[in-house]
């Protein structure tokens, strides 16, 4: 069984095809990686897989339950991460992850076994107690993925990991994917950090205007761009048509002299 | 303009997207209550004049006089409170103030925007009053045209005052303190409030026996009303251009005029100056975050741990977190204040209605008041909701992924939010009703009806406020008074009254038997209990039905989202 299963996958914004018709199966214990341009439809998609939006049509199967018929039970099994982590401002982180927890229907000692190694890891154990209001983007990244984490989901969705982080940050994030990946879980991860896919995903996808274009290993794409050595920055930019940007296309200054 | 431009695109989308039927329904309504309002007020000046012209006419000018006192002050609180929230907290502020603003433009756009949402309100409701003077007294167009000019100086001079106390509040308290600035703005609009009701005491104008001669009634109606006060200059003025003391002087309309223009002129150059001094320190101390308080632990937790302790653990979770995130916000709980103001006074006006206890005819007023007394805390219980539950749903926002994404269906959080809304609104209820039935010593069978009907509607009322608040969200909005003053807060406020008023009138007739027959001495018998009986399970039908009702549509809107 997969840990991800999409067929066919559509939606529809009134007259607006977001999503054409996208196939893919993530196994279990794999990091996937999900890379296009912007409006692409990743985040669509991901927001689809969390059970925030329902496709149009085409099936979606995350954990086993189809995100239609038993969105609850998809809810259960998986952790999800928005690019932009809008948490309550008033709440302390603490106060956060109990209260995420308590969502998830676990005991407070749970959520505070379940939440310590994670904040040691990201350093923030010294403002668990200060309200969310006063944390920078970055800490909440990294609250929202403490919380996410907090009741050890089977697949774990995230939508732009290394926004908003520090390089300490950025690479704890990595250890923490890769030994998640360890210890069986799934993650799906969304991302315009090519370095990070390269780096972290067993297999990555390249969706644009709403189908894929390629899939599989970083590998596979590079034979699939006939770009046997290249970064998988150049196999993305070729495979998504995009060129580099003329010199002549970066605007003058106002005055029209420069500096 | 320019920077006005974002608000009004956003209020145009909204008008759009609203579609015909939303502003036919409001368009409606509206109408229906700026025309009640009008034929009520015309029909109570009318009658003045009708009875004794030269009384009537001294009367109206009272009563115009006392209603610009009552709109100067709610103005100047609401101003505030406003002020606090454009200036310090709204969201378009850090692009303001990072962008090349000068702060005079600043200044401008902030004066109307307090303005503005600061006093339509008082200004909406007031209208049919003023139309009915206009009409009354056989106004010409200079009346309106006069009206207009002093509607708007009072709001600017509202707004300025707003403006210049809270950024003077904010620099000499450290704005972390946010919730100290708004407790004292809310300490002393009740000691004001109170104060006014002291020095004017309305009461006795309609109690001419209580004066030692007639002259001396009179001359207590001619006295003018805080004649140091704007709202006396403006009443004033309108009243010499209405005729309202028998001649139109033009001369005394223009110099209280003028002094109206005038004092709005220097208060408003007055808060330029407390701005332009003391806005940006005090932003930049607004964002500073506050320190947990008394809300983090012990006996806080303790107490939301025993309230909430009944209700399933997801369902707890959210209650424990709106309590705590409501305290925790100054822009929210200050506002209890002028709740505790409003009971006051509520109260207050028990307490000093002339009824004698011994009396028949206090017996029967007594447990008449006791009766309306139902369908007013329903109203309080409604307009309490309004600002309070409503916006609950509107209110999580952009943090509503965190709900969405954990397996809680929508119902399970809409329930959530209608315990955590229903608990405090029947304490509070049943707490008004309670004492109002101590203080005018009602008989027992009716403080036990008006307990169990104020239980039903305090229940109907959250309903509709969840409901309704889910119906139509508005997930943008800054605060909760901005949701109570959209739509859903319309379509809610008339829903509401309505489903009290109707309760009350089916309530009414069984009532008035069951006292008819304890009158006459028949004691109430099986008959009047069933038409008792009859009518609370009638009322809890209505309130079981408008609840189901509103949280199905409340349900069926978030879900709706899902599909995109």
């Amino acid at each position: 069984m997969s840990a991800i299963s999409i067929r066919d996958l559509r939606k529809s914004f009134g007259t607006f095809e977001v999503l054409k018709g996208i196939s893919l199966e993530v196994e279990p214990g794999e990091l996937y990686g999900f890379l296009g341009p912007n409006g692409a439809g990743k985040t669509t998609t991901i927001r689809i897989l969390t059970g925030l939006l329902l496709p149009t049509s085409g099936t979606v199967e995350v954990a086993g339950f189809d995100v239609r018929k038993d969105p609850l039970e998809v809810k259960r099994r998986v952790g999800y991460v928005p690019d932009r982590a809008w948490l309550y401002e008033k709440l302390t982180g603490r106060e956060l992850l109990e209260f995420v927890g308590h969502l998830y229907g676990l005991e407070p000692a749970d959520v505070k076994r379940e939440s310590a190694e994670l904040l040691d890891l990201f350093d923030l154990y010294p403002w668990v107690d200060e309200l969310v209001e006063a944390y920078s983007h970055g800490m909440r990244q990294k609250l929202a993925m403490t919380a996410s984490l907090l009741h050890r989901p089977e697949v774990l969705v995230i939508d732009e990991p290394m926004i908003g982080l520090d390089p300490k940050s950025a690479r704890r994030m990595k250890t923490l994917l890769m030994g998640l990946r360890g210890r069986g879980t799934t993650v799906f991860l969304s991302t315009h950090t090519l370095e990070v896919a390269e780096a972290l995903c067993t297999r990555v996808a390249i969706i644009q205007r709403g189908e894929i274009v390629a899939s599989g290993t970083i590998e596979d794409l590079r034979r699939e761009s006939r770009h046997d050595d290249g970064s998988l920055e150049s196999i993305f930019l070729r495979l998504t048509g995009e060129s580099e940007l003329p010199e002549d296309a970066v605007p003058a200054s106002p005055s029209g002299d420069g500096p | 303009m320019t920077l006005l431009f974002p608000r009004l695109a956003a209020a145009r989308r909204e008008w759009r997207g609203a579609g015909g039927s939303r502003a036919v329904v409001l368009a409606t309504l509206g109408l229906a209550f700026w025309g009640g309002g009008y034929a009520i007020s015309a029909r109570i000046l009318r009658h003045f004049v009708e009875v004794d012209p030269d009384l009537g006419r001294l009367l109206g000018a009272k009563l115009l006089a006392l209603l610009f006192l009552m709109i100067l002050s709610f103005l100047v609180f609401s101003n505030l409170i406003t002020a606090v929230s454009q200036c310090f907290l709204a969201r378009d502020l850090p692009v303001l103030v990072a962008a090349p603003v000068s702060w005079w433009r600043l200044f401008r756009l902030k004066l109307l925007e307090v303005a503005t949402l600061g006093s339509w309100t008082a200004v909406f409701l007031a209208l049919p009053v003023w139309v009915a003077y206009g009409t009354t007294f056989d106004a010409g167009p200079e009346y309106y045209l006069a009206l207009a000019g002093v509607v708007v100086m009072i709001a600017l001079l509202s707004a300025a005052v707003g403006i210049m106390v809270a950024v003077a509040v904010v620099n000499l308290f450290p704005a972390r303190r946010a919730r100290d600035l708004m407790s004292l703005a809310g300490l002393a609009f009740i000691v004001g409030l109170v104060m006014l009701l002291r020095v004017i005491r309305p009461e006795q104008f309609v109690r001419p026996e209580d004066f030692g001669t007639w002259a001396e009634y009179l001359v207590s109606l001619s006295n003018p009303t805080l004649p140091w006060l704007p709202s006396y200059w403006a009443s004033r003025a309108l009243g010499e251009v209405l005729g309202i003391y028998q001649t139109t002087s033009w001369t005394v309309a223009g110099f209280y005029l003028a002094l109206l223009v005038g004092a709005t002129l220097l208060v408003v150059a007055m808060a330029a100056g407390v701005f332009w001094e003391g806005f940006r320190p005090g932003f930049s101390r607004a964002q500073e975050a506050r320190q947990v308080r008394w809300t983090r632990k012990g006996g806080w937790s303790g107490l939301l741990d025993v309230v909430s302790r009944p209700f399933p653990r997801r369902a707890r979770a959210i209650i424990v977190k709106d309590a705590t995130t409501f305290f925790r916000d100054p822009s929210q709980w200050s506002q209890l204040f002028l709740l505790l103001a409003i009971v006051a006074v509520y109260l207050y006006n028990f307490m000093v209605l002339p009824l004698d206890p011994s009396g028949g005819t206090g017996y029967f007023m007594r447990n008449l008041l006791a009766f309306l007394n139902v369908a007013l805390v329903g109203l309080v219980a409604t307009a309490l909701a309004a600002r309070f539950i409503l916006p609950g749903v509107s209110m999580e926002g952009r943090t509503l992924w965190l709900l969405r994404s954990s397996p809680m269906g929508v119902g399970e959080i809409l329930w959530a939010k209608f315990w955590g809304g229903l608990v405090p609104l029947v304490v509070l209820a049943e707490l008004l009703v309670g004492l109002s039935n101590t203080l005018l010593h009602t008989t027992p069978l009716l403080n036990v009806l008006s307990i169990v009907a104020v239980f039903c509607l305090s229940v109907a009322i959250a309903g509709l406020a969840v409901g309704l608040g889910a119906a139509y969200p508005r997930f943008g909005a800054s605060d909760g008074s901005e949701v109570a003053s959209g739509y859903a807060g319309f379509l809610f406020m008339v829903l509401s009254a309505l489903l009290v008023l109707v309760s009350v009138s089916v309530l009414a007739w069984p009532v008035y038997h069951s006292f008819q027959a304890t009158w006459l001495g028949w004691g109430v018998g099986p008959r009047e209990w069933i038409g008792l009986g009859g009518a609370l399970v009638a009322v809890a039908a209505m309130a079981g039905i408008a609840v189901y009702v509103a949280m199905r549509e409340g349900t069926r809107n978030l879900e709706r989202l899902v599909e995109g």
